[in-house]
């Protein structure tokens, strides 16, 4: 047989994971990268690599054109987006199937059934699935005022081809209104290429619950249980972890008969998620479709021991599913730590530069996901992930445990991250007793900085500095003014980040 | 050797002394056991840890337990330091600076343009994320030091303001 061959179209630890699970397979590897990323593992690690342009997204990742360049050169068979860039957008996805190769994900046209959000809703009122209140069409300012005097601040203003945080906007005051309007159609169509919003009532004690399945394109599928994602700034998520601590075991088996009829309908082929909210009275919303692989999907792989990236190649290789439902059994507790270059004490403002140096140790049943091999360049121009942490486990307490033990070993030097949340969030009360809402880090999170780390930092700072100072006077044997020590400036270390 | 580590808005105050291997300062002991370049494990009150320290600047990034704290090591207080600046300082006029890194994608303001407390000034993307920067100031935009699709860091100047 012909070995065949994989592009992977997208950057960072994902694609390293996609690239991973390819060579297991025997794939032959192709990778593309833009002008930022030359020197990063992705490209490292796959058989054959191309540059496709400038950082920026649209000049590289998201540029279609590009991609679809490299297809041809590179005589691929298959592509993997990922997630993210072009991961959803059907046009990509049609453009792949038309030229010969396989799209390693649903099809254009089942993408633009679930995909859009506004179509995702209307599918699912049709087949019965509970929707939240909401306006569809990119309502004009009018209908928005109506919509807002009948069910009130505050409202969710939400991208309809969006994702991943983007083109959304809460807006709890009619004075926030035509701002929030504004930023998010101009996320939206820079991000999506389209303004059109839609607006729905926003659920403030709410859960983020999700359904992750993989279907084989003619309306079958296997359900591999759900992932709880209620842990989230600025609407993207930092912690996921299954089974979630909110649903009976009704609850979910009504959730996977909804979502069992939504591919169904949709025939959806490949690795999906099904998004739905918890209010805090234990009803159940259908939100919308993911319609790609997820950031958080190892969460459900260390649950259940299936490879989903593998699945998902064995079923564009095949044309069929590799495993079935009977083959899926859930066990015990997984939790995953998103490590994002962000300041957590600072809103979560992004970090970028250069990690010159770092360390995720070896530990038992701790998954790391990331693309730092030791050191890496964090560009600014792309999301802010850079590792996953996944800590799997018999109960829920044993993970949280773990991870709090294995978190404080990780180093990741020279820049801020999300692990100082991650101890905290871990530690706290509320996500200890699993009663967390999306609302958590907003409501609790003080940025406090435990003063123990800080005693331990100014420790090691001044020790350095006295080495450094025993050694200069040592090297310097004529004789040194000990006055003249405040004035020095010390040479900078190399390889540090860009001020 | 009296030192004074400035971080998080806080200073401690170390007098550091060798004994044999370890440096002690009070009663807490330190000693550097082996460096990997940037990751160096060390014991610190008997008790082993690896952490980073960078040098850039004159500024140490230490990563400690998970968290990286920017430290400033110096023998003057930073009052001391503080007042030798101030001294030296004019006063300036006020300034409108990025609160996040990111790019400017937008710039909607010039020389010359009247302001008022919430005028958008530019529009930053900063991980995806699009933000419009307002104006926290009332006054005539004197100079705009960024230009569409500039990088810029946090804090960077990004407007002048004079007074109307």
């Amino acid at each position: 047989m012909k070995r065949e061959k994989l592009l992977v179209a997208n950057r960072g630890e994902i694609a390293c994971r996609i690239i991973k699970a390819g060579k297991e397979l025997g794939l032959h590897t192709a990778a593309v990268y833009s002008s930022a990323d030359a020197d990063s593992e992705h490209v490292r690690l796959a058989d054959e690599a191309h540059l496709i342009g400038n950082p920026e997204p649209s000049e590289s990742y998201l540029s279609i054109p590009k991609i679809m360049d490299v297809l041809k050169r590179s005589a691929a068979d298959m592509v993997h987006p990922g997630y993210g860039f072009l991961s959803e957008n059907a046009v990509f996805a049609d453009a792949v199937e038309k030229s010969g190769a396989r799209f390693v994900g649903p099809t254009g046209k089942s993408m633009r059934a679930v995909g859009d959000k506004l179509s995702a809703r209307s599918l699912a009122v049709s087949h019965g699935v509970p929707v939240n209140p909401g306006l569809e069409g990119d309502p004009s300012a009018g209908d928005v005022a109506s919509f807002i005097r009948k069910h009130r601040f505050p409202i969710m203003l939400k991208a309809s081809g969006g994702g991943g945080g983007r083109g959304m906007r809460i807006v709890r005051r009619a004075d926030d209104l035509d701002r929030s309007t504004r930023e998010a159609r101009n996320e939206a169509s820079g991000a999506f290429g389209s303004s059109m919003i839609f607006v729905e009532k926003y659920i403030e004690k709410a859960k983020h619950v999700e359904v992750q399945i993989i279907g084989d394109g003619k309306g079958n599928c296997v359900v591999l249980g759900e992932r709880e994602c209620s842990v989230q700034r600025r609407h993207q998520k930092l912690i996921e972890e299954s089974p979630s601590p909110s649903i009976s075991q009704k609850q979910r088996m009504k959730l996977f008969e909804w979502v069992r009829k939504l591919v169904r309908a949709t025939k959806y082929r490949s690795a999906g998620t099904f998004e739905f909210i918890l209010d805090d009275a234990g009803n159940l919303f259908f939100l919308e479709v993911n319609s790609r692989l997820q950031v958080e999907h190892p969460v459900t792989e260390v649950r259940t021991g299936i490879d989903i990236v593998r699945n998902q190649l064995l079923l564009a290789l095949t044309g069929k599913l590799a495993l079935e439902q009977e083959g899926v059994s859930c066990r015990g507790h997984a939790i995953e730590v998103r490590i994002c270059a962000e300041d957590a004490y600072s809103n979560f403002a992004p970090a970028y530069g250069r990690v010159p140096a770092s360390l995720f140790p070896h530990a038992p049943n701790v998954r790391v996901d990331t693309f730092l091999d030791g050191s890496a360049a964090i560009p600014v121009y792309y999301d802010s992930l850079i590792a996953k942490v996944i800590g799997g486990g018999a109960t829920r307490d044993e993970c949280i445990s773990r991870l709090l033990k294995y978190l404080p070993t990780v180093i990741v030097a020279g820049i801020p991250t999300t692990i100082p949340f991650h101890i905290w969030a871990l530690s706290h009360k509320e996500f200890v007793s699993g009663k967390y809402t999306t609302s958590f880090v907003e409501r609790e999170w003080r940025q406090e900085v435990d003063q123990e780390d800080v005693r331990l930092a100014a420790f090691i700072a001044a020790a350095t500095e006295f080495v450094q100072r025993e050694r200069y006077v040592s090297s310097n044997p004529t004789g040194v003014n000990l006055s003249a020590w405040k004035t020095w400036t010390l040479p900078s270390a190399g390889g540090s980040s860009k001020k | 050797m009296k030192l004074f580590a400035g971080v998080s808005g806080g200073e401690v105050q170390f007098d550091l002394t060798r004994e044999g291997t370890e440096l002690a300062a009070g009663k807490h002991r330190i000693r550097f056991e082996s460096s990997n370049g940037i990751i160096k494990s060390v014991v610190i009150d008997g008790i082993p840890l690896k952490c980073a320290v960078i040098q850039s600047d004159g500024v140490y990034h230490v990563t400690v337990r998970g968290t990286t704290f920017q430290v400033t090591v110096d023998d003057l207080r930073s009052e001391q330091i503080k007042e030798a600046k101030k001294a030296s300082a004019a006063p300036g006029e006020q300034t409108i600076r990025a609160p996040i890194p990111g790019i400017i994608k937008k710039v909607f303001l010039k020389a010359g343009d009247a302001i008022q407390k919430g005028t958008p000034v530019c529009t930053l993307v900063a991980m995806k994320m699009e933000n419009e920067i307002t104006s926290h100031l009332d006054g005539v935009v004197a100079e705009i030091f960024v230009a569409e699709n500039a990088t810029v860091n946090k804090d960077n100047i990004i407007a002048k303001i004079s007074a109307k």
